[in-house]
């Protein structure tokens, strides 16, 4: 059954794509009236678990990333005022920690739209590097100081500061800072430096998805890097039968993260695209919660290997 | 001994001097519970030559930074009978966070809270938006986005010349033929921008280029001293009995106070059975 569902891999990422950002009367209405419009739908208060920003004009669910830095922001100036917290934030948090402890960075496969459009221009080239561990490790900067640390600690009640969005997130330059500019001049003559700066980090990505597959996902995303942490602990994971694994290394070619997937499949890099289950040739990788009888275990114990 | 003496003189004076600017600025800041309420009411009572009323809210940071740049502005135009407004859609529970935050900014106007994000039936969906209203209450100006002090002073200063009435605002002059009226006025915006309003109507049966034609055209000449911005206006076509109005915006850098603008028109005028077209020199007359 599952086998069936990653033949299909593709629609489903596209069908959830399409889902998350269905308001697309929006965009029309933006370009007739010329000036920036995002959707006023209801469902808007509801976190949807990837990177879709809230300010891509036909969005119709909240990027969980950014509405924590902003809780955290509307903390700071609660607390300063010594008005009352609000609890979002909690819910967002819980939300987050539900989706980790269920199954890991599993809606990085198969839901994001960033990953999605990270996953069609890797089609092109088919080229898939490495990328050197200090890189990889920089997507914990993100979450910490970016999302965290920074949106916290900014005093100043004038300054909005959420300072993944504003000065990282390329997810939100390109489906939220592009069209919007794009339709209403008045925020052109806005541009400044973030612009600038946002705008160079999502050419640099740009380039390089055609090099590494899922660069973003490996480097800078937050919200992979919290999911990733659950990876180990989740209720659903991979699983190897090292009775019937060949050790052909298949899994690891084809896997889009480069991780070394026989070594450790449940690695907090891992996005569970389930290709590596799809791609081997003996299906001794399996993907579910953890059965007593069988033999199939989640990672090589010490005598093994 | 001396020399210290001095300095600690010096920086007593300073300092004498910042508590001294501060007791000068007035705090004018009162706040209405308008939950419920009409803003228009409010307005009406104010008595002011021109009303800056800004939607904002206690989680908009763009807004609460622009309520700085406003509350400069109030104070360099109060005695011109300039009122700015802040209208907070905020729930009135929030009450005591608006007082925090408007003293934080140091804010010198009052604040209406409690608003629903509309005004006039015309929803608010981004933060900050401002309108410029004059005394007959009329909206001048609707401003979505936040800006900067100097926008606002330019904006203020041209309303505030418009409103005492600077020149020929709103005479009117028409031109006549067969086929058309072409009637235009000229309204003052500031030192050297103007506005220049046409419309064009068909005269009696005659429509203007209908399904199939080409667009009708009216071309402004170029003039030293006069920049018209668009100098080329274009329409798809006018129904018989219609309206056809165009803005031009245009700035005058000569002295001069008066000007004759040659123009060309051409446009084809239909009735029910024939076509007729219409291409010839006009000749516009602007006082300035």
């Amino acid at each position: 059954m599952l086998r069936l569902l990653i033949r299909f891999k593709l629609l489903v990422q596209l069908l959830f794509a399409f889902l998350m950002n269905s308001d697309i009367a929006v965009i029309f209405r933006m370009f007739v009236e010329r000036r920036a419009l995002i959707s006023q739908s209801p469902l808007k208060r509801y976190c949807v678990p990837g990177l879709n920003c809230y300010s891509c004009p036909s969005a119709v669910g909240a990027c969980p990333i950014g509405s924590l830095q902003f809780w955290f922001n509307d903390l700071t100036m609660k607390l300063k005022f010594k008005e009352r917290i609000n609890a979002a934030g909690l819910y967002i948090i819980g939300f987050l920690f539900l989706c980790g402890s269920l199954c890991g960075r599993l809606f990085c496969g198969w839901l994001c739209p960033f990953g999605l459009l990270q996953d069609l221009l890797a089609k092109v080239t088919k080229r898939n590097i490495a990328l050197p561990r200090i890189l990889r490790l920089m997507r914990y900067l993100s979450l910490v100081i970016f999302v965290v640390v920074l949106p916290l600690f900014i005093m100043d009640i004038r300054y909005s500061a959420p300072w993944f969005c504003k000065m990282i997130c390329p997810a939100g330059t390109l489906t939220a800072g592009l069209p919007l500019l794009l339709a209403d001049e008045g925020l052109r003559e806005g541009i400044g430096i973030y612009t600038y700066i946002k705008g160079a980090i999502l050419l640099i990505l740009l380039f390089s998805f055609f090099v590494s597959r899922r660069s973003f996902c490996k480097t800078l995303c937050p919200l992979g890097a919290l999911w990733g942490l659950f990876n180990r602990f989740s209720l659903f994971k991979l699983r190897i039968d090292r009775e019937s694994c060949t050790n052909c290394k298949k899994c690891e070619r084809i896997c889009a993260m480069n991780i070394r997937v026989l070594k450790n499949p449940n690695s907090s890099e891992c996005i569970r695209c389930l290709e590596c289950l799809k791609g081997c040739p003996v299906s001794s990788i399996s993907f579910g919660i953890e059965r007593e009888s069988s033999n199939t275990k989640a990672d090589p114990s010490p005598g093994e290997m | 001994m001396k020399r210290v003496a001095l300095i600690l003189a010096a920086m007593l004076i300073l300092l004498g001097c910042r508590e001294s600017e501060r007791e000068e600025l007035v705090y004018e800041l009162e706040l209405h519970n308008y939950s419920g309420k009409n803003v228009r009411d409010y307005l009406e009572d104010s008595g002011a030559e021109l009303i800056v009323l800004n939607y904002w809210a206690t989680f908009c940071a763009p807004c609460k930074k622009e309520m700085v740049d406003l509350s400069r502005l109030q104070s360099s135009f109060k005695d011109k009978g300039v009122l700015v407004v802040g209208a907070s859609i905020d729930n009135a529970s929030k009450l005591s966070l608006i007082k925090s935050i408007a003293g934080e900014l140091g804010v010198n106007y009052p604040i209406l809270y409690g608003l629903d994000a509309q005004f006039d039936g015309q929803s608010i969906i981004g933060l900050p938006v401002t309108f410029f209203i004059n005394r007959e209450g009329v909206v001048l100006e609707r401003v979505d986005n936040k800006r900067d002090y100097s926008f606002f002073e330019e904006r203020v200063e041209s309303f505030l010349a418009l409103e005492s009435g600077f020149g020929n605002a709103g005479e009117e002059s028409a031109l006549e033929s067969s086929y058309y009226s072409l009637s235009y006025s000229l309204e003052k915006r500031s030192d050297s921008k103007y506005r220049l309003e046409l419309s064009l109507r068909p005269q009696g049966e005659y429509y203007f280029n209908g399904e199939g034609y080409p667009p009708l055209k009216l071309e402004l000449q170029e003039l030293d001293g006069i920049k018209f911005t668009p100098r080329l206006l274009e329409a798809a076509g006018v129904e018989k009995e219609g309206l056809l109005t165009w803005q031009v915006e245009v700035e005058k850098s000569s002295e001069s106070d008066s000007f004759s603008v040659e123009g060309h028109l051409s446009l084809i005028a239909c009735t029910e059975e024939s076509c007729n077209m219409v291409n010839e020199a006009i000749q516009l007359r602007l006082n300035f």
